[in-house]
């Protein structure tokens, strides 16, 4: 397995795209589009180690994609990056299968803990799959 | 502010309010009461006087009739004595002034008040007399009563002076002589003192009196109040209609008397009875004579006034303390309506906030990551410098959204295990800068070995946050502000915020929980502050009280159960 990749799906362009430059530059496959018209598709065809997932983007449902794409894809683990902390829907997103779920902004070393840890459980699951 | 003084305002004026309530409750159970009581006295008091009337003219009138009687058979003893002397009497007595004397003599063994006896022949010449007086031989004839008897057998004059200067009456009686054919007229004269003694022998009440008028209202017997003999009385003629078997009762208003009279039959006699008892007067006397009756009455109405009043003041009390739940109860949902908004506030703010927030730590993380990529880049370490002064600000922006977002979270009550050290250095982080502006000391004497409680986060950084504000105002720049948390007892863990500020004075510190009580100045608080944190301390089962000194400071002393809170909630 090679470099972590990481889809960043977040309404903020400005906020995901620099979010990916960052990442890359620390070795990681990062995309963060621009438009989220086609996101489904995009996470279909992509199918990233790790979904950073905002849950309040207009036109488009965080915890209804999380939901869906849990069920589509369970391999892609998600951690929640939003500046939203309503207990209800913190609670909701955990229970939908979220990973982790972390405050904006966020700090990038601790975010990059939690991706490390995502993906390396994910390769020892792979290993002990091929078993 | 118009508005907290209107509520204040109501809040003064209601003390009034209950007070009056008390006042008219107090009048209206009274009046209750008072009606049908004041009725059956009143029906009482009637039925008593129409007794009493009845009893006391029944009484009057049959004095009246008793004395009526008495004189009536005195006059009769009289008329029939002299009538059995004059037939008994042998013929020449009518000429023998001597017989007549020995007759006079044997009457008078019997009735002393005899003065005198005479015998006069049909002409009206008095033809035998026996007496002190000499009278003998003189004529009648053209006298009133010699007529009257010649016609009507029997005759009672009313009393007159006469010749002795002594009031006496006379009684006379025709005899017939020679089968019919002619009279002779026996007559005898009576001292007024014998009608005196019969009619005072009934004892009369000090205000009573009787005695006796003729027609025209001139007094025949001796009066204890009504005048002299042969004086006028207030009796005028024609007043008191004839009456004859039974007694009749008049008032007389402008005399105040009432009076029984009777017409004394063959007689120019009234008797009349007065007195100056009032009906009123057998009701006072009735009255008097049950005097433990009236004694339970007032003695009874004593106790329903004072029942009445403990009872108005005992409603009024239930009312108030309705009304002071009714107003806490609202005053809560106002504080937690209150502090849901501002925590829906705080919530949006911070969390627009975040977004722009987190694209300048991005970006300025980004701008870092390059520069360390150009290690030829010759302003370097300065540049590294601002990003870095700009993530610092990110920082401390996180923390502030952060912690409202924090806030905002516990607006509902939500029981969770907590760390009360943990949370007061929270809530004194929120506070810092404003305490190093003004150079404030905080002293931290936290117990480490506290354990943790099961509370309401959120609330309890509001009761802290309020306390620690408190202090703040109170103290001058440069004071000192003091939080010490311990352990009370196995169940209570207290903390102390102390200030060295100005002090409360006593009449300030009785009422520093109420609502809307404020000290500070207009505009500047709400005087809600303490009583939400009073309410709040309260709901989650813990105590809240305050010591304070002038010029030395004030202390507020939180108490709080390590689980009573949840105890507490789970029993609602």
């Amino acid at each position: 397995m090679g470099r972590p990749k990481v889809l960043i799906i977040d309404d903020e362009a400005e906020f995901s795209t620099t979010l990916a430059e960052r990442l890359a530059l620390r070795d990681y496959e990062a995309i963060a589009p621009t438009s989220l018209s086609q996101v489904r598709s995009l996470i279909a065809d992509e199918l990233p180690d790790v979904l950073l997932l905002d849950l309040r983007m207009p036109g488009l449902n965080g915890l209804e994609l999380l939901r869906e794409t849990k069920r589509t894809n369970p391999g892609i683990e998600i951690i929640v990056v939003t500046g939203q902390t309503d207990p209800g829907i913190v609670t909701a997103a955990m229970e939908a299968g979220a990973y982790d779920f972390m405050i904006k902004p966020v700090d990038l070393s601790k975010l990059m803990e939690k991706i490390d840890e995502v993906t390396s459980r994910q390769r020892d699951r792979q290993t002990n799959n091929g078993d | 502010m118009t508005g907290i003084k209107a509520k204040l305002a109501s809040l003064l004026t209601f003390r009034d309010q209950y007070k009056n309530l008390g006042v008219k409750l107090f009048v209206i159970y009274g009046a209750i009461a008072a009606l049908p009581l004041a009725c059956i006295v009143s029906i009482g008091y009637f039925w008593l006087y129409s007794i009493s009337w009845e009893d006391f003219h029944q009484r009057l009138q049959k004095q009246t009739e008793d004395v009526s009687q008495s004189l009536d058979f005195f006059l009769r003893e009289k008329i029939s004595g002299l009538r059995l002397v004059s037939s008994m009497a042998r013929p020449e007595v009518v000429t023998n002034d001597a017989a007549l004397q020995g007759i006079l003599q044997l009457m008078k063994q019997e009735f002393a008040e005899i003065v005198d006896v005479g015998v006069i022949d049909s002409k009206g010449t008095q033809i035998a007399y026996a007496g002190p007086y000499n009278l003998k031989g003189r004529s009648y004839s053209d006298h009133d009563w010699f007529h009257e008897v010649s016609v009507r057998d029997t005759y009672i004059s009313e009393v007159f002076m006469g010749y002795r200067k002594i009031p006496h009456f006379a009684i006379a009686v025709k005899k017939l002589i020679h089968g019919g054919a002619s009279y002779y007229i026996w007559r005898i004269t009576i001292d007024v003192e014998a009608l005196n003694k019969r009619i005072h022998s009934v004892s009369l009440p000090e205000k009573d009196d009787v005695f006796l008028v003729n027609s025209q209202g001139i007094i025949q017997t001796a009066s204890r109040l009504s005048g002299s003999v042969l004086q006028p009385s207030f009796v005028t003629p024609g007043m008191l209609p004839l009456r004859y078997t039974t007694a009749e009762i008049r008032t007389i208003p402008h005399q105040k008397k009432t009076i029984g009279y009777m017409y004394l039959r063959n007689t120019p006699w009234i008797l009349v009875m007065t007195t100056a008892r009032q009906t009123h007067d057998m009701i006072v006397d009735f009255l008097r004579r049950d005097f433990s009756l009236i004694s339970l009455s007032v003695l009874l109405i004593l106790i329903g006034i004072v029942a009445n009043y403990f009872m108005a003041q005992m409603v009024v009390s239930w009312i108030e303390t309705s009304d002071k739940v009714k107003e806490e109860a609202l005053r809560q949902t106002e504080h937690a309506d209150k502090l849901a908004s501002i925590g829906r506030l705080a919530a949006g703010v911070a969390h627009e906030i975040n977004n722009p927030l987190a694209i300048i730590n991005e970006k300025a993380g980004l701008m870092r990551d390059l520069v360390k990529r150009a290690p030829d880049f010759a302003y370097q370490d300065k540049f590294n410098a601002v990003v870095e002064g700009i993530l610092k600000s990110v920082d401390r922006c996180r923390t502030i959204t952060h912690r409202l977002l924090g806030f905002a979270r516990q607006m509902d009550v939500m029981p969770e295990i907590l760390d009360l050290n943990t949370l007061l250095r929270d809530v004194i982080g929120f506070l810092e800068r404003e305490m190093t502006y003004r150079g404030i000391h905080l002293e931290l004497e936290l117990d480490d070995d506290l354990p943790a409680i099961e509370s309401d986060r959120g609330q309890l950084q509001q009761v802290f946050l309020n306390i620690v504000n408190n202090g703040l105002d109170a103290v001058k720049d440069g004071g000192h502000i003091g939080v010490r948390t311990f352990r009370k007892d196995a169940h209570t863990i207290s903390v102390a915020i102390r200030d060295d500020g100005h002090g409360i004075p006593p009449d300030t510190l009785e009422r520093i929980f109420e609502p809307f009580f404020t000290t500070k100045g207009k505009g500047k608080g709400t005087g809600l502050g303490l009583s939400i944190t009073y309410g709040i301390v309260k709901k989650l089962g813990g105590d809240i009280h305050v010591e304070s000194e002038l010029g030395k400071g004030t202390t507020f002393i939180v108490e709080l159960p390590t689980r009573g809170f949840v105890a507490e909630e789970g029993g609602e």
